[in-house]
């Protein structure tokens, strides 16, 4: 949901009469927070691969965000702003990362994470976590933002800071990437990916 | 469809389109189409089915780790919300303040509307209409807002000063605006204009100035309109004999605050003594040079336009002198 930096105050439930609007506000946003947040931290671990790396991601994206709020003068979705903040911070620190992927398997953090599916699904995640993990990162990033968290695919450009046009070039290559890596019975781990 | 159907669905339709398709942001014009191309192309179709399924699988994962962040970094996201909150709040005011202004902006138009149309039978039966109230030009040199540098703060005292030796029986001691994050940075005497008056300036940790005007006034006369430059906004009040405008950055909220702050801070002066007119120091009724108390560095304002006519040469003083009193941003 983009952040609306002029929500409309007068929009209170009836049914929270004893509840101050204060409090009420912050719970709004507190839940806003989470969910921008837990956008982060879910699009961080399959960007990353590594459970203990994206949280790192994520924990330096949040401390850069509110360090910088006197920048926010100009920023009007939040969910951007942060998903943009983040981008740049992988950027910066994906080789270092690089060298420490691979201490858990995604694959068993996932099958953790989720409740269990049933077996079909399972492999089926499971190759498919497996393939991204395979992909050129740039590639992985958009097939990520826009498939798992549902970015437009403007967002998207706005996010990686690249046109849209290469946003569309990217997702193409990485669908069809996916596609040939989980076609056959999970081979994704097997292969690699050339740009 | 035939062969030469086929063909001009293939065509027509392109990479992006499937993918849009998938992403169900396909323009409805082109979704038939499309649609088409794929009952036709079954190579493509079965690409389509393979990313909708890739999709399927990231809804799934999405929806598992729906509240992924519950008891993630709990400090990081409650300073998150505060920043948020605050910031919202600060946008708030900010439309207020606006809204403020353009219902005093309609409500002097509606007003300029009204005399006109009550003029108009007046005018009509061939009788001069004499208004009243004569608005007389401004009296201070100079307009708000339109001095973009600053002078040493040690012009400041001398300046206020100045001032009070005009006003015989009235001390005058500069406002406290630390609280607001704001910290003086100088001051200067306004010549040029038919009344006397000073200027007051602070500044925000980010550099830009706030500036009280403050000058004396003899009559009761209201005082015409001032402009002020670009972005900037004035608040005018009087108080006895004493004339104010405090000038700012338009988005600043906290300008109310520095007004009631100017305001107490004026009510209840602390101790000195009035300096009679002409006897404060470097002050003579004619306008003159005021010696800087520092080595001129580059000010940091943009926003105002060029420096008044009449108003005497100006330096320039740099935020970071003052950044040991702790500035905070408007």
């Amino acid at each position: 949901m983009p952040w609306d930096p002029y929500p409309d105050e007068s929009a209170t439930d009836p049914a929270e009469s004893g509840v101050t609007a204060t409090s009420a506000r912050r719970r709004s946003v507190d839940e806003e927070v989470l969910e921008h947040v837990s956008g982060l931290r879910r699009y961080a671990l399959l960007l990353v691969g590594d459970p203990h790396d994206a949280d790192d991601l994520v924990q330096e994206c949040l401390v850069r965000v509110i360090s910088q709020a006197r920048s926010w003068r100009k920023v009007n979705d939040l969910r951007a702003y942060l998903f943009t903040t983040l981008h740049n911070i992988f950027v910066d620190g994906h080789r270092r990362r690089q060298t420490r992927r691979g201490e858990v398997p995604i694959e068993t953090v996932i099958a953790d994470l989720l409740a269990p599916p049933r077996q079909q699904d399972w492999v089926e995640l499971r190759d498919l976590v497996a393939a991204l993990q395979v992909l050129p990162k740039e590639q992985r990033e958009v097939v990520l933002l826009v498939g798992l968290e549902g970015l437009s695919y403007l967002e998207a450009a706005n996010v990686i800071g690249v046109p849209v046009g290469t946003v569309m070039s990217r997702l193409s290559r990485g669908r069809e990437a996916l596609r040939r890596l989980t076609a056959h019975g999970g081979t994704a781990a097997r292969l690699r990916v050339v740009k | 469809m035939n062969q030469s159907g086929a063909a001009s669905a293939r065509s027509t339709v392109d990479e992006g389109e499937l993918h849009a398709l998938v992403d169900g942001r396909l323009p409805g014009q082109r979704r038939a189409a499309v649609l088409t191309h794929l009952l036709i192309e079954g190579g493509d179709r079965e690409r389509v089915e393979a990313y909708r399924r890739q999709l399927a699988a990231l809804a799934r994962i999405r929806k598992g780790l729906d509240r992924y962040a519950e008891g993630f970094a709990p400090e990081l996201q409650r300073a998150l919300a505060d920043t948020v909150l605050r910031l919202r709040r600060r946008r708030l005011m900010l439309h207020a303040a606006a809204g403020l202004v353009a219902a005093s902006v309609l409500t002097l138009a509606a007003f300029g509307a009204l005399e006109a149309w009550r003029a108009e039978p007046e005018i009509a039966t061939a009788i001069v209409y004499e208004p009243e109230l004569s608005v007389p030009e401004f009296p201070f040199g100079g307009g708000f807002g339109q001095h973009t540098k600053v002078r040493p703060e040690g012009d400041r005292d001398r300046s206020l000063a100045w001032l009070a030796g005009h006003l015989r029986d009235q001390p005058l001691e500069l406002p406290d605006l630390r609280g607001l994050g704001l910290v003086p940075v100088g001051g200067q005497v306004l010549d040029g204009g038919s009344a006397p008056a000073v200027r007051l300036a602070w500044t925000d940790s980010q550099g830009r100035i706030v500036d009280l005007y403050v000058g004396v006034v003899s009559s009761n006369a209201e005082q015409a309109f001032t402009m002020v430059g670009e972005s900037l906004v004035s608040l005018h009040w009087r108080r006895g004999r004493l004339v104010f405008a405090l000038v700012g950055p338009a988005e600043s909220p906290e300008l109310l605050q520095a007004v009631h702050s100017v305001v107490s801070g004026i009510r209840q002066p602390v101790a000195p003594a009035p300096v009679p007119a002409g006897k404060a120091k470097g002050a003579t009724g004619e306008p003159r040079p005021i010696r800087a108390g520092v080595e001129p560095v580059p000010a940091v304002q943009t926003a105002a336009p060029p420096v008044a006519e009449n108003a005497a040469p100006l330096r320039e003083v740099a935020p970071t002198k003052v950044a040991a009193d702790n500035p905070k941003p408007l």
